[in-house]
């Protein structure tokens, strides 16, 4: 489990270290941006995820560049990428490994699956059934592997990039709870803009713009900014407004889930990154704020009444921001 | 487009307002003979009001301040009017509210208009007058909105159209009329031009005076002006009217009929009347009958003698016995007379003329006699002498004229009330008084020295036509003074003045009213007539009662009583042998209840009394009015300012302290300029509400409605966000890693300014005159947050 984030703060990040992130990222952000064009909040919500050690959930129709984007994000850095094609037929050991008998040695050794890399990339999740969705459980929150009762360790960074289609689209299976969960924010791509779509026309129908996108940074160096993140500052006030907001969604009459101490953490965890990003050693009410959607909207279940009146998670939880104060706590 | 109009529009406006209400206040002429008395001074308290509202408006003082001043400023100018000093409170409040008793009285009693020998109804009129003044400058110029301030200036025209037959004069209609249109057509004009530029496509500035639709609103305000005036001007004589007798004024018809209802008469009109009507027809066994007493005066004010409060028992009707005289000595011989009245219909009095001293009165109806006055009074309302039959049986004393009968009256032989003369009496009364009985040995000689001198020494002079009007302070000093104007007076002033140095000198005295002499009919009967009236002093002495003096020169009275016509020798007080203390003491012992001074050297004892001197200036009293009225100044304008002070003090304050405080300030400047305030958000979208309410600082000339936004003020804009990265930090960031930066109050205050040219023109002068925060604490919900988190 993870410790809490406050009282056990490192010593302070300077404002080179906060400048050192913001300016790895900014060389990140540009060159996904290369590749995917007119998205700039989706690739921030990667890069707080990135940052925040936690997993991203690409959720949109097929086609608007959630595999481009994930893959531009893995390349961007200088590490073990492995992408995972999920489909009904594939099995949960393709997913950690497996066992093999080995008649030379006559030992059983063990060939890790897909998930042994610092980025993962589950294309298409919800195609795949509910047990090899779930092979993925362990390894997200624990990023470790358990095989014949063999744990294997998975080397950070490890951020798994899952992408989905809609849960109505045909041939998919709806994520559990537990597995959206698991996954510190999720965001949609959405069409382009038409300017932006004539542009990638330009740039994707010669060739194929992932094979000009070079690292910008390393594994190494992610991990040195990782650390930094976890240093940034949360005061009392906003530890108490994040944990206001997510109490609000279990109390809140159109939701029959709310969001889970998980969640909470998630959304701290994301604060802090969003705050380094901006150059600050300390995160702001509105940083929490800002990341309450993406953050929560995925483990939220609204009722039924709240369905049939058309009102999504969405704005459920526009309505619990604007209410919900800001604690005046004086320093 | 200006939000504060310039100074010489703000007088404009003022000065037309009170103008127009000056105008329409000529119509109350009809009230009186002499205008002067009221239109006068409202000249100048509607200068004083209508500068002073120019003034305060112009410098942007709330309606509540500039009403507040024009009041006080109004009330000292009808203080110094009527009382004489600024402030109307102890003596200057007393006589003020004389003044305005005697002229409510005289609005009650006579028709108008009120002739100029009576007690004036200007106080009144000018009471009313500063009134309206003050409501049409306060709803035509601070409030700004003239036509309601229009039903003023009708009321003002109403007041004499209901209580005079004479309506408004045409004159002044037509001028009070242009001055309301002058008005309307500038307030219009005025709001027009907050309008903002009018769409289509006029050039250059469109409201110059050549713009066609500024002058086809002109014109257009112009024909509903006058479209309004005429209807106001003819309609009325098809309206059905309503009679309306608010201050009880006279009927119409009193031109022929003497009414005597408050028995200070009007002697002087009655006697003035060209028609000699007759009042009353008696049948008498009496030789030679004289005079028959209406009614006592036996309260003097210091302005006015009048009949006081009476207390008449049930028992003291008119049926029958009446108690004998007071201290009238069963020693002095007495013939009795009988005596059957009637009075004619044109004689209408709420009072009973009988003899004094009289033993029995029968008379029908419920009239009642006062025990100290022994004078009858109808107890009914409607109840007066007209057509009434009443029989009397009289005494006729023979006093003789040794004044064996004439004792000095002791201490509480009568009433206090018949020794009492207020303060403020001009000086020369009391000299007079007491020069002309030096050397008299009692109270008798004294008051045959009076006597004389009224009729012979003095010098005075009886005229009818002469006679300065009333009977107060001033026109005493006139009175008794031997100067051209002097000395001359009618029967109510030499029966006034002897009265008043009668009690100077300590004798009990009292004026009475009724009639002089009566013509024989040639049957044996008499009659009174309206030129009969009189008025005649009482005076007190032991075993002699109530006495009858004659002060009026032989113009009108041939000859004074016998007992009153001894020649007195004085005693000389310069004469060595005489001894002046063993006499005087003994009568002026007597007479101390009252701040009367009886001394007979008057001169000396005056130079001596610093405080009591009547000619000199009293500076202890000048200093405490002064004193008093600086502390009521001071008083107001701490009120007025009190607010402000505070308000600028927790500025400063909060502008030293740390980033919370200058947040603070912020959130106190949002109070008082009653900008919303989000309650429970974060710094930065509170931030961002501040920022869409900034206005622009430079604009001197403040619009209506002011334009806000960040680009009204990108520096303001700047230094909020600086105020909230401050703000920021102060809260969020590790405790003790940063320090405040530099120039924060400076922003903070650019913040504020900012904020300040945001607002209207009005919601800025509240915000500096009463500023909310100041006695509203901005909210803060910190308490309430940590119980919704805790739970």
């Amino acid at each position: 489990m993870e410790s809490p984030t406050t009282d056990q703060q490192p010593p302070h990040p300077t404002g080179a270290d906060v400048a050192t992130v913001a300016r790895v990222a900014s060389r990140i952000r540009a060159n996904v941006e290369r590749v995917i064009e007119g998205k700039s909040e989706v690739v921030s919500a990667a890069l707080v995820v990135l940052l925040a050690e936690g997993h991203l959930l690409l959720e949109d129709v097929p086609g608007v560049g959630k595999t481009m984007l994930s893959k531009a994000l893995a390349r961007s850095i200088d590490s073990t990428v492995r992408r995972i094609q999920f489909t009904p037929d594939l099995l949960p050991s393709d997913v950690t490994g497996v066992s093999v008998y080995n008649q030379q040695s006559r030992e059983f050794e063990f060939r890790p699956g897909g998930v042994f890399a610092n980025i993962v990339i589950g294309d298409e999740i919800n195609r795949a059934s509910p047990k090899t969705q779930s092979a993925l459980l362990e390894c997200m929150e624990e990023q470790q592997v358990t095989v014949d009762n063999v744990t294997y360790h998975l080397e950070p960074p490890f951020m798994v990039i899952a992408t989905q289609n809609p849960v109505e689209m045909e041939g998919t299976y709806a994520l559990p709870e537990a597995q959206r969960d698991r996954f510190m924010a999720r965001v949609s791509i959405g069409y382009p803009v038409p300017a932006a779509e004539i542009a990638m026309l330009n740039s994707h129908t010669a060739l194929n713009p992932l094979d000009d996108l070079e690292p910008v940074t390393d594994g190494a160096e992610l991990r040195k900014l990782c650390a930094i993140v976890g240093q940034v500052h949360v005061s009392e006030a906003v530890q108490r407004y994040a944990v206001s907001l997510t109490a609000a969604t279990r109390e809140h009459p159109e939701l029959l889930l709310g969001a889970s101490p998980r969640a909470t953490l998630h959304l701290v965890r994301a604060a802090k990154a969003y705050a380094a990003l901006h150059q600050r050693d300390y995160v702001l009410p509105d940083d929490v704020r800002s990341l309450v959607q993406p953050i929560l909207s995925h483990r939220l279940l609204p009722s039924a009444e709240a369905a049939v009146s058309g009102r999504g998670t969405n704005a459920i939880l526009e309505g619990i921001t604007a209410q919900v104060p800001v604690p005046e706590i004086r320093s | 487009m200006k939000g504060r109009p310039a100074f010489g529009y703000s007088l404009l406006v003022s000065a037309i307002a009170a103008g127009t209400t000056w105008v329409a206040l000529m119509a109350w002429q009809g009230f009186l003979v002499d205008t002067s008395d009221y239109l006068g001074p409202l000249v100048l308290t509607a200068v004083v009001v209508a500068g002073a509202g120019a003034v305060l408006r112009w410098l942007g003082s709330p309606a509540v301040v500039t009403v507040a001043c024009q009041v006080v400023l109004a009330v000292a100018m009808v203080s110094g009017e009527l009382g004489g000093g600024p402030v109307p409170f102890g003596a200057t409040g007393d006589q003020v509210m004389r003044s305005l008793e005697l002229a409510m009285d005289s609005a009650q009693l006579y028709q108008a208009p009120i002739q100029p020998n009576v007690p004036s109804v200007a106080p009144l009129l000018l009471v009313g007058g500063v009134f309206f003044l003050l409501v049409v400058d306060f709803l035509a110029c601070t409030l700004r909105r003239v036509p309601v301030a229009g039903l003023a200036l009708l009321a003002v025209y109403s007041v004499p159209a209901g209580l005079t037959q004479s309506g408004p004069g045409f004159i002044a209609f037509i001028l009070a009329a242009a001055g309301f249109l002058a008005l309307l057509h500038l307030d219009s004009r005025e709001h027009l031009l907050k309008w903002g530029r009018p769409l289509g496509p006029a050039e250059g500035n469109p409201w110059t005076e050549t713009n066609p639709m500024v002058d086809a609103m002109r014109v257009g305000a112009a024909r509903i002006g006058v479209v309004a005036t005429t209807c106001a001007v003819l309609l009325p004589p098809f309206i059905p009217v309503l009679d309306v007798d608010l201050l009880g004024l006279g009927p119409g018809d009193g031109d022929e009929d003497i009414q005597i209802r408050n028995p200070r008469a009007d002697l002087r009109r009655d006697l003035e009347r060209p028609e000699d009507t007759p009042l009353i027809r008696f049948r008498t066994d009496d030789p030679s009958p004289s005079y028959l007493r209406v009614a006592v005066l036996n309260r003097f004010t210091g302005v006015e003698w009048s009949s006081g409060d009476r207390g008449v028992g049930d028992s003291n009707t008119a049926t029958g016995e009446l108690p004998d005289p007071e201290g009238l000595s069963p020693d002095v011989p007495r013939t009795t007379h009988t005596y059957e009245f009637e009075a004619t219909d044109a004689f209408e009095s709420s009072w009973l003329p009988t003899q004094f001293p009289a033993s029995s009165v029968e008379a029908e109806g419920d009239w009642r006699f006062d025990d100290d006055t022994m004078d009858f009074l109808a107890v009914p309302d409607d109840l007066t002498t007209e057509g009434l039959d009443w029989a009397v049986t009289g005494y006729e004393l023979d006093y003789g004229t040794t004044g064996e009968h004439f004792t000095d009256s002791s201490l509480g032989a009568v009433e206090d009330e018949f020794l009492e003369v207020p303060g403020g009496l001009p000086s020369i009364v009391r000299n007079q008084a007491v020069e002309v009985t030096t050397g008299a040995r009692s109270d008798y000689e004294a008051a045959l020295l009076l006597q004389d001198w009224f009729r012979k020494s003095g010098g005075f002079e009886y005229s009818l036509r002469q006679a300065p009007p009333g009977t107060g302070g001033d026109a005493f000093e006139t009175f008794l003074t031997d100067s051209e104007d002097g000395r001359v007076g009618y029967c109510e002033q030499f029966a006034s003045a002897m009265g008043v140095m009668a009690r100077i000198v300590g004798i009990p005295a009292r004026v009475a009213v009724g009639f002089l002499e009566p013509d024989p009919l040639g049957n044996g009967d008499w009659e009174y007539s309206s030129h009969d009236l009189h008025a005649w002093p009482e005076l007190y002495f032991e075993g002699a009662g109530w006495v009858r003096f004659e002060p009026t020169p032989s113009g009108r009275v041939v000859s004074a009583p016998d007992y009153t016509t001894v020649p007195v020798d004085r005693n000389d007080p310069t004469d060595p042998t005489n001894n002046p203390t063993s006499d005087e003491p003994s009568r002026g012992a007597t007479t101390e209840p009252t701040d009367v001074t009886t001394s007979a050297a008057p001169d000396d004892q005056a130079a001596d009394d610093g405080t009591g001197a009547d000619d000199g200036v009293d500076w202890v009293a000048v200093l405490l009015r002064v004193g008093l009225g600086l502390l009521v100044l001071a008083l107001v304008l701490g009120l007025a300012l009190a607010p402000q002070l505070l308000r600028r003090r927790a500025r400063i304050g909060r502008l030293a302290g740390t980033p919370e405080d200058i947040w603070d300030e912020l959130r106190a400047t949002a109070l008082d300029l009653a900008i919303p305030w989000p309650a429970g958000r974060s710094p930065q979208e509170v931030g961002r509400v501040l920022v869409d309410h900034l206005g622009d600082r430079g604009d001197d000339e403040r619009p209506e409605r002011p334009r806000t936004g960040p680009d009204a003020d990108p520096e303001a804009a700047s230094a909020m966000e600086r105020v909230v990265a401050a703000l920021e930090l102060a809260r969020y960031a590790r405790p003790g890693s940063t320090m405040p930066p530099a120039g924060l109050a400076d922003d903070a205050r650019v913040c504020c300014a900012s904020l300040e040219a945001g607002v209207t023109r009005s919601v800025a002068l509240r915000a500096r005159w009463l500023p909310r925060s100041v006695w509203t604490r901005a909210p803060r919900d910190t308490a309430e947050q940590d119980e919704l988190v805790e739970a």
